[in-house]
């Protein structure tokens, strides 16, 4: 008796309806655009599998400034190589370095740094800059932001269509936001520096209960700190005295590079480090 | 050939004059009728260039050469209806209904009356029968009432005991006795109105150079009052632009203080805010709001009492062609918004230029010396759709994305540099030599910020050590270690500075 069904839904999964999510599945951002993160773990867990266009992304940070690019910097090389429009960087916390950035992908000229004395300035940069129909992507630093003005940013950008990403104190994390995704990015713990971890505070989908780890840096760089973790190991059991720099014979390394290989100092004790 | 009469809104002498009733109620709200000057008819010519102003009454536009322009004459007259000056609601004329055109009921903005002929002289005749209420005659123009003709206003009396009153009449005389008895100038102006000789209008003209000047109502105190005075002049501003098919690239709002002198101290006369875009336009709302940021930041020496707005320089600007495409949907937000340089220049305006900048890459080695940021407003680039693919350097996908542009001392600890915490070396190093070309550039810009021991760092070439290193609290650094590179070993500590982050 209890088998039989109130109503006369079918059994299986009810209905897909545009808009509505089942609390414990991922919003599927049908309507809304989304971009690729360029990070695969990330893309899982945010609804729609990427960063929402149109929307405010709200990243909350112990430190301004720590994981910034990371985070953003593929979507942005991606989001820029196919549409024009231009990068506006509000209230930066330091001087981003254009040619690191552009050996990401992201193009220098897009980038656009507006400096402000005040919140209220930064809060009405960030807005104009979001109005503005030749702006791609707006990243605001903007540690004091009453929810009011958050909320007419995600509007502003709702209405444009751009990527939008607010960083914000850690100490923001308690407060409400109008924010559809919120993000928690840190230093994992115990890993030297080499990764960060990522959790959703808030998003279309049911609660995130493990954080997501990622790599801290371009994988190239990895791969030069792990070629000279390992070679300081080596040289720690040798007993040798500390050299600045170790260079070997051109010819010597010059056969062991893999192709297309990266000719830098670092690079070059890596190969030394880890002969093929 | 089409004629469209247009009247002028009725200027305050003539409501003292006619017996309305609801007059003064007409002109309610910002605008008050002030008397006619000679731009307030600018904004008709962005419709023809064929404009002519007769007996301040009304505006005779030709617009057969241009109604296909604008789609038609039904959408030229509904261009017209939108973009002329607001009619009074409540015109002298109260009896009948002096519109032809059907009005739609609670409609808060009245239509203005206008008449359309084949010639001038017949459509304004038309429009000063259609203002004074007085019904059309059947045939056209035959049957239109002498006083509708100006040259024929001496006459009329001696033509009304003719048992003469219309057009047809005085035509149907003999021209040698009407021209003997009323003068040539009677048969012309007869001729003209039946188009069988050309009408040499006075064509409004534009000045080669716009300069406007006001006389402010009262006196102005503060920005928002000067603004308000000076959005009249921009909007004649931007109907100079528009006929001349022109965008403003600099105006100059100058403003006469009314007093000589404040508080004992002598004050220039004039004050000019020079206010430059950095692509043409005629958009009234970019530039008044520019202005009004300008304006904010200015204090006024003292009360206004009349400004004048000059285009200092102008540029050519084309139309944009319309897409014969339907737009597609993943552009729906193509057509709202500004421009990227009407944001740089707001941004600019209030925020001060060099706080907008962007950024240009240099060929050079030292870090701080890669990239200098500038002021957009002058660089004026706009963010281009497929960048040239330049070459990166190799080693640049291993530098840190944030910068200290000014190298930060880090303080020892023993051997140790530290930066939130102990740091601990995880690559390098990677040396860069200072630039000898440049002597001591980079070396002052470091030895600035610690003071004191700058000499040393001026007396030989600079060499720069650079590592990454972890900090416990901040993550991965970018550190450099200064060596000279001339010094005697072990003469002085290493000193350790701070210059990128990597996030």
């Amino acid at each position: 008796m209890s088998a039989v069904p109130l109503r006369s839904v079918p059994a299986g999964a009810p209905p897909r309806l545009a808009g509505v999510w089942l609390a414990d599945q991922l919003g599927t951002a049908a309507m809304a655009r989304v971009q690729a993160t360029g990070h695969a773990g990330l893309d899982a867990q945010l609804p729609g599998g990427g960063w929402p266009v149109g929307a405010m992304t709200e990243v909350l940070q112990p430190a301004a400034g720590l994981h910034v690019w990371q985070l953003v910097l593929p979507a942005l090389a991606q989001a820029t190589d196919a549409r024009p429009g231009a990068v506006v960087l509000v209230a930066p916390p330091y001087e981003p370095f254009a040619p690191a950035l552009r050996a990401g992908g992201l193009d220098a000229a897009r980038l656009c740094r507006v400096q402000t004395t005040s919140a209220a300035q930064a809060l009405w940069a960030a807005e104009q800059a979001l109005r503005c129909r030749d702006v791609q992507a707006v990243l605001a630093w903007l540690p004091q932001a009453a929810p009011e003005s958050l909320r007419r940013l995600q509007l502003a950008a709702a209405q444009m269509g751009q990527l939008l990403w607010v960083f914000r104190p850690a100490r923001a994390r308690q407060q409400a936001s109008p924010a559809p995704l919120r993000l928690w990015v840190e230093a994992a713990d115990g890993s030297g520096g080499a990764q960060l971890q990522v959790q959703v505070l808030k998003r279309r989908g049911p609660p995130m209960e493990q954080a997501l780890v990622l790599p801290a840096s371009h994988a190239a760089l990895a791969r030069a700190l792990a070629a000279s973790a390992a070679r300081g190991e080596g040289r720690r059991a040798l007993q040798q005295p500390a050299r600045p720099a170790v260079v070997l014979p051109l010819a010597a390394w010059r056969d062991r590079l893999p192709g297309g290989g990266v000719q830098h100092a670092l690079d070059r004790m890596a190969i030394a480090a880890n002969p093929h | 050939m089409h004629w469209i009469a247009w009247p002028l809104p009725p200027t305050p002498t003539d409501s003292d004059a006619s017996p309305g009733v609801a007059q003064p109620s007409a002109a309610a709200g910002p605008r008050q009728p002030l008397p006619q000057a000679p731009h307030e008819h600018w904004w008709a010519l962005q419709f023809t260039p064929r404009v002519a102003r007769v007996d301040g009454e009304a505006l005779l536009l030709e617009v057969s050469a241009t109604e296909r322009l604008w789609g038609g004459r039904e959408a030229l007259l509904a261009q017209l209806q939108m973009r002329s000056p607001p009619w009074p609601a409540d015109p002298p004329s109260g009896a009948g209904d002096p519109d032809p055109s059907p009005e739609p009921s609670g409609q808060a903005r009245r239509l203005t009356p206008f008449a359309e002929a084949p010639t001038s002289l017949q459509a304004l005749a038309l429009l000063r029968l259609q203002l004074a209420g007085q019904p059309l005659p059947r045939h056209l123009p035959d049957g239109l009432p002498l006083h509708t003709l100006t040259a024929l206003h001496p006459h009329l009396p001696s033509l009304a005991r003719m048992g003469c009153r219309t057009w047809g009449a005085l035509r149907a005389l003999p021209r040698d006795g009407v021209a003997r008895r009323m003068g040539a100038a009677v048969l012309l102006a007869l001729d003209r109105a039946y188009g069988h000789i050309a009408h040499n209008h006075a064509w409004v003209e534009l000045p080669e150079r716009f300069e406007l000047t006001a006389e402010l109502p009262a006196l102005a105190t503060s920005a928002d009052a000067l603004l308000w005075s000076a959005s009249r002049l921009l909007s004649a501003l931007q109907a100079w632009l528009q006929a001349r098919q022109q965008g403003v690239l600099a105006l100059e709002l100058a403003w006469r203080h009314d007093l000589r002198r404040v508080d004992g101290v002598l004050i220039a006369p004039w004050h000019a805010l020079p206010v430059r875009t950095a692509q043409p336009t005629h958009e009234l709302a970019h530039l008044r709001r520019l202005l009004a940021e300008n304006l904010a930041r200015i204090p006024l020496a003292a009360p206004a009492n009349q400004i004048t707005l000059r285009a200092l320089e102008t540029a050519p600007l084309p139309h944009a062609s319309a897409s014969l495409l339907p737009p597609d949907g993943s552009s729906a937000a193509d057509g709202e918004g500004e421009g990227w340089h009407q944001l740089v220049e707001r941004l600019s305006a209030r925020l001060g230029a060099d706080q907008v900048q962007s950024v240009t890459l240099l060929a050079d080695h030292r870090p701080e010396c890669m990239q200098r940021w500038q002021p957009t407003a002058e660089a004026g680039s706009v963010p281009a759709a497929k960048p040239p693919h330049g070459e990166h350097a190799p080693e640049a996908v291993l530098w840190p994305t944030w910068l200290l542009r000014t190298p930060q001392r880090l303080a020892m600890q023993g051997h140790r540099p530290c930066y939130q915490g102990p740091l601990g070396l995880l690559a390098g190093p990677h040396r860069f030599d200072a630039a000898w070309w440049e002597e001591g550039s980079c070396a002052q810009q470091a030895d600035g910020r610690d003071g004191g021991q700058g000499s040393q760092g001026r007396s030989g070439l600079v060499q720069r050590d650079y590592f990454v290193a972890l900090s416990p609290a901040a993550g991965r650094v970018w550190i450099f270690r200064e060596r000279l590179a001339h010094a005697p070993a072990g003469a002085s500590r290493d000193r350790w500075f701070l210059q990128g982050l990597y996030a």
